[in-house]
């Protein structure tokens, strides 16, 4: 895996992992591994899966993210996606994953 | 159909590392018909989903070749196959159906085929099993706006 692909933080009970690139099926593998050893590392309340950055996205992101969804869920926590284009918007529809889309966070909290 | 005014055809490996190269080889195909930035991110996603099926499933625990063909025609609509000789699919409209997936366990979502027709404007899949599937994709391309101050695809 590619060290600009994924780079994952935590903060304040939230994992936040930040995708980068192109999110297809060769290179989800190493980064949902990656994800998951931090999930059950860290045991956040939130995963936060920031996909700002990502240029390009198929079913294999849409199945990274349902997946992370389901393991967050048995830990007791919740998913957010963050900072989706249009593009990432248009696909996450399609699965019926907009649901999970952060809401655009106020300047004052 | 007529003849196309132009025509690619290539063979690759049921590689992972080829599910990129498939994207370029469509994107290197579509770019000089002048598409739009959304049309060409959909015709992309649509070959990477075909191809990663090809990869999957179709060739799922051995190594087999993919065949991709793209033709353009004089009305800007777009035929691209994708083939292989893998397993093949027992139920094509089972398979089709919107998050059916017989990999759950890989986080596989199901959503291939459905993503591949919301993106095309004709999708067909033939499959035997034992002998391999056939996926053909036809979209039209928007009219060439060469010259005009709209969002089109960086070259």
């Amino acid at each position: 895996m590619n060290e600009d692909t994924l780079s994952l933080y935590y903060d304040n009970e939230v994992l936040t992992a930040t995708l980068r690139g192109e999110i297809d099926h060769h290179s989800v593998a190493p980064v949902r591994a990656r994800i998951d050893e931090e999930l059950y590392r860290t045991r956040p309340k939130t995963l936060r899966i920031d996909v700002g950055q990502v240029d390009f996205m198929d079913s294999s992101g849409l199945g990274l993210i349902m997946g992370r969804l389901a393991k967050i869920r048995e830990l007791g926590g919740t998913l957010t996606v963050a900072s989706p284009s249009p593009r990432a918007v248009k696909m996450l529809k399609m699965a019926a994953l907009d649901c999970l889309i952060e809401q655009e966070r106020n300047q004052d909290s | 159909m007529k003849r196309p005014i132009n025509e690619i055809k290539c063979t690759f490996l049921s590689r992972s590392e080829n599910e990129s190269l498939a994207r370029s080889i469509i994107s290197g195909f579509l770019l000089p018909l002048d598409p739009d930035v959304e049309e060409l991110a959909d015709i992309r996603c649509a070959v990477s989903e075909a191809v990663t099926n090809c990869i999957v499933h179709a060739y799922r625990g051995t190594t087999g070749r993919i065949a991709l063909t793209a033709a353009c025609y004089a009305d800007r609509t777009l035929r691209i196959v994708v083939e292989d000789k893998g397993c093949g699919i027992d139920d094509v409209k089972r398979a089709r159906t919107p998050l059916y997936t017989t990999c759950p366990d890989e986080d596989r979502c199901g959503m291939g085929f459905s993503i591949m027709e919301s993106f095309s404007d004709k999708l067909s899949v033939i499959s035997k099993p034992g002998k391999g599937t056939r996926v053909t994709l036809i979209r039209r391309l928007s009219p060439s706006s060469a010259g005009a101050a709209d969002e089109k695809a960086p070259t």
